[in-house]
């Protein structure tokens, strides 16, 4: 049996039937009919599920196997009223849930799941002008259960149950002593009574090929754990209690979820013992929550007439609770008196729907204990991308220090907000911008940060660690991921001469004053007007060859580089050094400079200087007949300036090493074209 | 204005950067490398690319090097580099240097206006030379490429000389000479770009006239390529 209940669930899921629809609200109306699940704790709350209102309303109790919407801990509680003359309310069950990830878990206890019978044996005994009747007992009790659901991915799901049912079955006959005293025969009522309780365990599964489809398949009976003797022999029971048991008949039902349209659905289940339910529901969605009417007729192939009764229900919920109000109503009537004959010839397939079962009102309430949101993208994996260097803590506003793999775990188009926290820079969380994901897109994403490094101890390098978050209009992250982060000490350079602007830059106040000392003395001599700004660049320039003695980094020149205070403090440094050094001087009293890149090619790379002098190539005889001592340049106004290249490593004078410094510039740059070859570079200095 | 005579090989590329002096006559002067002083040739003296000859008036020189001889006439000037035969790549990416060049657009002027004006005396840093008469001088240097064969180098040296001596690019005939070469060379992109430089200029009815017939027949080959 088990093997073709499995197959049938095979075949099943081979179905592919309806195109794709558009969904708002992703409702899964999911009306339970109890005709379809005999003995199982039914919901009979008309929904299952609303995604777009975020709170689940006990699904499990229909089949285990559907999407589960519960983000963390939720309790759920329901009460009955029966009709019975006048409607009498009392607890149905309650219990908790509890999502880790794709696993749900839930335990409930039902004490209101139930159902007594109590019918007039045959057994009579007339005592004078007596007659005395007996009775016999029949509880029916769902006493707890548990259950276990998995979401395989987005389309995929299956869960199992197990719920542990009570049978208590009582009858009274008489018994008869003879009295010694009174030498009289005696009679008294004697009662037998027999418990039959087994767990029933049954699986479930869902398929969405689309949004707005869902297949179900859900087992019922299908296993059975009795912890009572198969039969009753030896007892005094008039009727084999075999006869009262609830029915244990294997069938597997069906289930069919389709949206129609923002607001309508439509659901169906059909069971292989020919009963089946079909429902239609209306849903009105407002900013946070929802109010759903649904109406589910069933046909119960145990129960008269053909459509035995109906269902209507009232859901409002949003994301904290759902109440739902329910009322099954039968067409036939059910408060007529039963006997025992009736029973055992229709027994009961169903604990809380059967041929006995009065007309009733649920009223269901579920909570979140907590409100974990729900997990709306995920950070597939992160990556660091360079180390860091706290010179250039600017320099990681718009250049992404990592990025990260994130994927909408949604249908819907979301924006999310990157963000890092680097634990030794930061004092609070850095966001990144924006970005924009389509439904379940996969899209690489940039991570910025920013710092102040005069906070921070830089003098040596250390590691740190790196918290990447991803967040989507809410104030607790979606994901987290933390990798391992490289702190370069303050010093420490990437071998990027752009990167230099940021040593020259830290120091540009003090240069601007050393600058003003040398330059004060010479205020009051008077010069050509057009060649001021050379003259300052010359002065400087011989000031500073004076002072500085050329030395070649003790460490690879690509990963030191000095701050222009240190280089004046030591006399001396390599290419690097020296040219952020000179630099940062004319830079603090507006001389534009700008790094020549002379790129390495069999052995290292050569950082010189080439110098705005501010001249007009019209003005060009005055400051050389020779054309090859300066390069034309065009500014953002497109107005011609003549700059200037200097070795910054020939520390005689100004004309040696301007001289050096342009023979050696036209050469590599202009008449090897290495301009254009990406061979050298002019880096302005921009801050 | 054309003085010049390809003595033994007029169609030989001269693409060489060494130079012999074989003969010199008149006045003709020589600018070597980054030297800020003129020179007198002399015969059998070794020239460099990197020298630049100038010739006066009824003066000219002889320089041989491995692809043969020629004559430099008078009233040019010339950088010793530019007497080869370049290919259109080496062209092309000669003008696209034009542009690496230029202070990036989203650099901002940086020359601060509050910058104190410090001076010392020194003295003006060269002897001066006539820098008008050089340009023109250069640009002569240009056309003689040109009418060599070397249109290639020639267009690269006028685009320094207008760089260098903005009075000469503002001399319509002296434009729209080498923009012409463009067309001819079919780098009709850079035509059109340099015709529309040419605009900006202050010209005459018959000047803008031909101008937007140039442009126009420049752009028809572009959408026909």
């Amino acid at each position: 049996m088990i093997f073709i209940l499995l197959l049938k669930v095979f075949i099943t899921f081979g179905l592919r039937l309806i195109k794709k629809g558009w969904v708002n609200f992703g409702l899964y109306l999911f009306i339970f009919s109890p005709v379809l699940l005999a003995q199982h704790s039914l919901n009979f709350y008309g929904i299952n599920e609303n995604e777009e209102l975020g709170f689940n309303l006990s699904s499990f109790n229909s089949n285990i196997g559907e999407r589960i919407n519960t983000k963390d801990w939720e309790f759920f509680i329901s009460a009955k009223s029966i009709y019975k003359d006048e409607f009498n309310i009392s607890p149905e069950y309650f219990g908790l849930g509890k999502k880790i990830s794709n696993h749900y878990f839930y335990f409930n206890i039902s004490p209101g799941i139930q159902q007594k019978f109590k019918f007039s044996s045959s057994t009579k005994t007339i005592i004078g002008d007596t007659v005395q009747n007996f009775y016999s007992y029949l509880n029916y009790y769902q006493k707890y259960g548990f259950g276990y659901n998995y979401r395989i991915n987005d389309q995929f799901g299956f869960g199992f149950n197990l719920s542990y049912f009570e049978q208590n079955f009582t009858e009274e006959f008489p018994t008869f002593y003879s009295d010694s005293v009174s030498n009289q025969t005696i009679w008294q009522i004697k009662e037998e009574e027999i418990n039959k309780n087994f767990w029933k365990g049954d699986l479930g599964f869902s398929y969405s090929p689309y949004k707005n489809f869902t297949l179900s398949l859900k087992t019922n009976n299908l296993l059975i754990l009795k912890d009572f003797d198969k039969e009753d022999n030896g007892s005094s029971f008039t009727v084999k209690t075999n006869h009262h048991n609830l029915r244990e008949n294997k069938s597997v039902a069906f289930g069919v979820n389709y949206v129609a349209s923002n607001n309508i659905s439509f659901a169906s289940r059909i069971e292989s013992n020919k009963s089946f339910l079909i429902t239609s529901n209306y849903l009105w969605k407002f900013s946070n929550s929802g109010l759903l009417l649904g109406t589910t007729i069933f046909h119960d192939n145990f129960q008269r007439p053909f459509f035995a009764g109906i269902l209507s229900t009232i859901n409002y919920s949003n994301e904290l609770f759902g109440l739902t109000l329910s009322y099954l109503k039968y067409f036939s009537n059910r408060n007529s008196s039963r006997n025992i004959e009736e029973f055992n010839r229709y027994h009961i397939h169903n604990l809380q729907n059967n041929y006995f079962s009065a007309d009733k009102i649920f009223l269901n309430l579920n909570f979140a204990l907590s409100f974990k949101q729900e997990q709306l993208v995920e950070i597939i994996d992160a990556e660091v991308k360079i180390s860091i260097y706290p010179t250039f803590s600017e320099n990681y506003i718009n250049q992404p220090f990592a990025t990260a793999q994130i994927k909408n775990l949604t249908d819907k188009h979301i924006s999310v907000k990157p963000a890092s926290l680097i634990e030794t820079l930061n004092k609070s969380i850095v966001y990144s911008p924006q970005v924009s994901l389509l439904p379940n897109e996969v899209k690489e994403i940039d991570f910025f940060t920013i710092f102040e490094s005069d906070d921070n101890d830089f003098s040596k390098p250390k590691i740190s660690k790196v918290n990447f978050y991803v967040f989507v209009n809410d104030k607790e992250p979606h994901d987290l991921v933390q990798k391992p982060l490289l702190i370069n000490e303050l010093n420490s350079w990437d071998g990027n001469v752009s990167n230099l602007k940021y040593f020259l830059q830290a120091d540009l106040e003090f240069s601007k004053n050393y600058v003003n000392d040398i330059l004060k003395p010479q205020a009051e001599i008077n010069i050509q007007r057009e060649l001021k700004v050379f003259n300052m660049i010359k002065i400087l320039f011989n000031n500073f060859a004076d002072l500085m003695t050329y030395v070649a980094d003790r460490r690879a020149s690509s990963d030191r580089v000095q701050f222009p205070s240190e280089t004046i403090e030591v006399k001396g440094g390599d290419c690097d050094d020296l040219s952020v050094c000179f630099s940062s001087q004319l830079e603090s009293i507006g001389i534009q400079t700008a790094f020549i890149d002379y790129k390495p090619i069999d052995s290292e790379g050569h950082v010189t200087l080439l110098i705005n002098t501010g001249l007009n190539p019209e003005n060009s005889e005055i400051l050389s007949i020779n054309e090859r001592k300066y390069f034309i340049r065009q500014n953002i106004n497109r107005k011609n300036e003549i700059w200037i290249p200097i070795e910054m490593t020939i520390l005689t004078n100004f004309d040696e090493a301007w001289k050096i410094g342009s023979e050696e510039f036209y050469r590599e740059a202009v008449d090897n074209l290495g301009l254009v070859k990406r061979k050298v570079e002019i880096i302005d200095i921009n801050y | 204005m054309r003085y010049l005579f390809i003595v033994l090989f007029s169609s030989v590329i001269l693409c060489g950067q060494q130079f012999t002096v074989t003969k010199v006559h008149g006045d003709v002067k020589l600018l070597r490398g980054s030297s800020e002083k003129w020179e007198d040739v002399k015969v059998g003296q070794q020239l460099l690319g990197s020298d630049l000859i100038m010739t006066d008036t009824k003066s000219g020189i002889t320089l041989k090097n491995d692809n043969g001889s020629f004559l430099i006439d008078s009233k040019i000037a010339i950088g010793l580099k530019n007497i080869k035969k370049m290919t259109l790549d080496e062209l092309i990416l000669s003008l696209a240097m034009e542009e690496i060049r230029n202070v990036p657009k989203n650099e901002s002027e940086k020359l601060s206006k509050n910058t104190a004006v410090y001076g010392s005396e020194v003295k003006e840093p060269t002897a001066k030379q006539n820098k008008s008469n050089l340009g023109y001088l250069k640009l002569n240097g240009a056309q003689y490429l040109c009418d060599q064969g070397f249109k290639e180098s020639a267009v690269i040296v006028s685009k320094e000389v207008f760089r260098n001596y903005p009075s000469l690019s503002s001399v319509y005939n002296n434009r729209i000479y080498f923009a012409k070469i463009l067309d001819d060379l079919g780098l009709f992109e850079e035509a059109v770009k340099e015709y529309g430089n040419i605009e900006n200029l202050n010209l005459t009815v018959s000047q803008k006239s031909e101008l937007i017939k140039l442009k126009e027949t420049a752009s028809l080959n572009i959408v026909n390529n």
